[in-house]
């Protein structure tokens, strides 16, 4: 088997072992994006240099004594990363490299990680697809005309693809989740408060959280570990002990109980809803119970998301004028039209549709009416999931109602693209961990995912369901499986 | 609801963006449409609930109020478009009649 094709856990054993060097490891996943980046648009920016450099560094060093010691991690564009490119995928921060790095790029490095390069997304993370990217799209690795989801698509890909055996998204709304489903991969946002955001550029700072991307359950559990933790240098970060997430893990389904909001997906069909219960139905047979549960206010998710969401969004762009950092527009006879030609040239057009749609629901006359109200649906959606966790351990659901979509299908209209966040939102409103798993391919051959969600800070409880339930599915395509990974599949509607 | 011409240019000088005219008729649209479809949160009686602010309010804590390194002035202007001996350059904000 190929280094580049190697679990984390995998690579792990071979390089505290001494089978590998940092720098071999490190050199064949650069290999990896050379050779593939061109054709998946995955990467933003790449390390060469700096990524070589650390690895041999690591070369002296005890690498059992450092969790993460030698193994090759990609970071999403909008997690600030000292010195070395952070752009957000957008004109306004072409060129910026940050002072300072984000506390998550801190402990990974703390942890002995090889950082290769940032990763496309679209705009500040306002999308659902990675085509609202200043670089242009990156592209689904099953099928090169489709796009990996998003806005994390960029690190979806290079997991997916076998250019990083691990990389770092931000969940808004559900931008870890879904392009880990149409990818093919395990994405997860854990508990809002678990990971620092210090120095992940805020785009919604009540929902953002970072989260991994891994080709499986084991290696979401060790890398999740290492970065949770409190930081003082974000007020909302949690001081909650971080349990060892990889201990519990025995793939038992015994005695666990899925909750169903049936209410929320009876109107999916098709594959989505097919593979979803064929999933339902492999737990069922390892042991897990199912029940169905309610949600009566999760149907309004997208509604209140998009308020909450955007009303924040308007609020921390503020910040991008031109004056201490990124590009100054080109009119600036006085202050105020410096504000305004930067933003007009240095923001993309879903951004401002965005950051226009907040500013209306704070502005004087609709505050009441919309951002006020969104904030209590906020709190009846919140006290569904705590009754609903009365029932069951876990609440599961399809991931994303269909699978990876075509490239500029859905781009012209945003209420479309939105509408595709109904069953990652929830989650994202009440600050809860979710994770999504492959469920299995749709008769496309594209992959399907199925979410679980578990209660504020049960992120044990949820790795232990999912690592069972990935053990009961038991998916182990890839799209490097069947070509050697630089074509990509073919669409059947296209032989 | 209708989004017009009006609406748009009040929301312009409240974020401080500029649209373009290609953009304008679209997005007039697109905000139109978005803002009727979040209306159906007014179907849900609220009258009783508090809005949520903080998701999870337990295990947080705000950090002492102690010095801690901050970044060099050098370093803060690094990235700045525009500077001058060692500040942020912007244009005039106050007319000064004593200079001609």
């Amino acid at each position: 088997m190929k280094l580049v094709e190697r679990s984390l856990l995998e690579l792990r054993e071979l390089l505290a072992g001494g089978e590998v060097s940092p720098l071999e490891v490190t050199r064949s996943y650069l290999e990896s994006i050379e050779e593939r980046n061109a054709t998946y648009g995955a990467f933003l920016s790449v390390f060469s240099e700096t990524a070589e450099e650390r690895a041999k560094s690591l070369e002296s060093e005890d690498l059992a004594r450092l969790p993460l010691g030698g193994i090759p991690v990609a970071v999403k564009d909008n997690i600030c990363t000292a010195d070395r490119p952070t752009t957000c995928a957008s004109r306004i921060l072409e060129g910026y490299r940050p002072p300072y790095s984000a506390t998550v790029v801190e402990r990974l490095e703390r942890s002995g990680a090889v950082i290769l390069g940032k990763t496309n997304m679209d705009e500040f993370a306002m999308g659902s697809s990675t085509e609202f990217s200043r670089a242009g799209p990156s592209r689904n690795p099953w099928d090169l005309s489709r796009s990996p989801g998003g806005s994390s698509g960029g690190s979806a890909v290079a997991v997916a693809a076998g250019m990083v055996p691990a990389a770092l998204g931000s969940d808004t709304g559900g931008s870890i989740r879904q392009p880990a489903a149409m990818t093919g991969i395990v994405g997860m946002k854990p508990t809002y408060g678990r990971i620092s955001r210090y120095g992940l550029v805020a785009f919604a700072s009540s929902l953002d959280q970072i989260g991994p991307f891994t080709r499986n359950v084991a290696d979401m559990a060790f890398v999740l570990e290492h970065l949770c933790g409190h930081d003082p240098r974000d007020s909302t970060s949690s001081n909650r002990t971080v349990e060892n997430f990889g201990a519990g893990l025995n793939g038992e389904l015994e005695g666990l109980t899925l909750g169903l909001p049936v209410a929320l997906y009876e109107d999916l069909g098709g594959e989505a809803r097919r593979s979803f219960e064929t999933a339902l139905q492999s737990a069922k047979e390892a042991g897990a119970s199912v029940r169905e549960i309610e949600l009566p206010h999760a149907t309004y998710s997208i509604a209140c998301y998009y308020v909450v969401a955007n009303a924040e969004a308007s609020s921390n762009l503020a910040r991008f004028d031109g004056v201490r950092f990124g590009r100054r527009g080109t009119s600036a006879e006085d202050v105020l039209s410096l504000y305004r030609s930067t933003r007009e040239e240095g923001f993309g057009d879903e951004v401002k549709r965005r950051i226009l749609l907040g500013t209306f629901v704070l502005s004087a006359g609709y505050y009441d009416a919309y951002y006020s109200k969104a904030q209590k649906v906020r709190t009846l959606i919140l006290r569904d999931f705590e009754r609903a966790f009365g029932r069951c351990d876990l609440i599961a659901l399809p991931t994303s109602p269909t699978s990876a979509f075509r490239i500029g299908e859905r781009v012209g209209d945003p209420l479309q693209m939105y509408l595709s966040d109904i069953f990652t939102t929830p989650a994202s409103l009440a600050g809860l961990p979710g994770i999504s798993i492959p469920s299995g391919l749709d008769e496309k051959g594209l992959p399907l995912g199925i979410q679980l969600m578990a209660p504020a800070f049960e992120e044990a409880r949820l790795l232990q369901g999912a690592y069972g339930l990935e053990k009961a599915i038991g998916f182990d395509e890839s799209p490097l499986s069947s070509d050697g990974g630089n074509e990509g599949r073919k669409d059947p509607d296209e032989l | 609801m209708a989004v017009g011409d009006r609406e748009i240019e009040h929301l312009e000088a409240l974020s401080r963006m500029t649209v373009e005219k290609d953009l304008r008729a679209t997005i007039k649209e697109q905000l139109g449409k978005i803002l009727d479809y979040v209306r159906q949160l007014d179907e849900l009686d609220t009258s009783d609930v508090e809005p949520t602010v903080h998701v999870h309010t337990t295990n947080v804590e705000i950090r002492e109020d102690v010095e801690a390194p901050c970044l060099s002035p050098d370093l803060a202007l690094r990235e700045a478009p525009a500077k001058d001996r060692g500040q942020f350059l912007v244009p005039r904000i106050l007319e000064d009649d004593s200079t001609p």
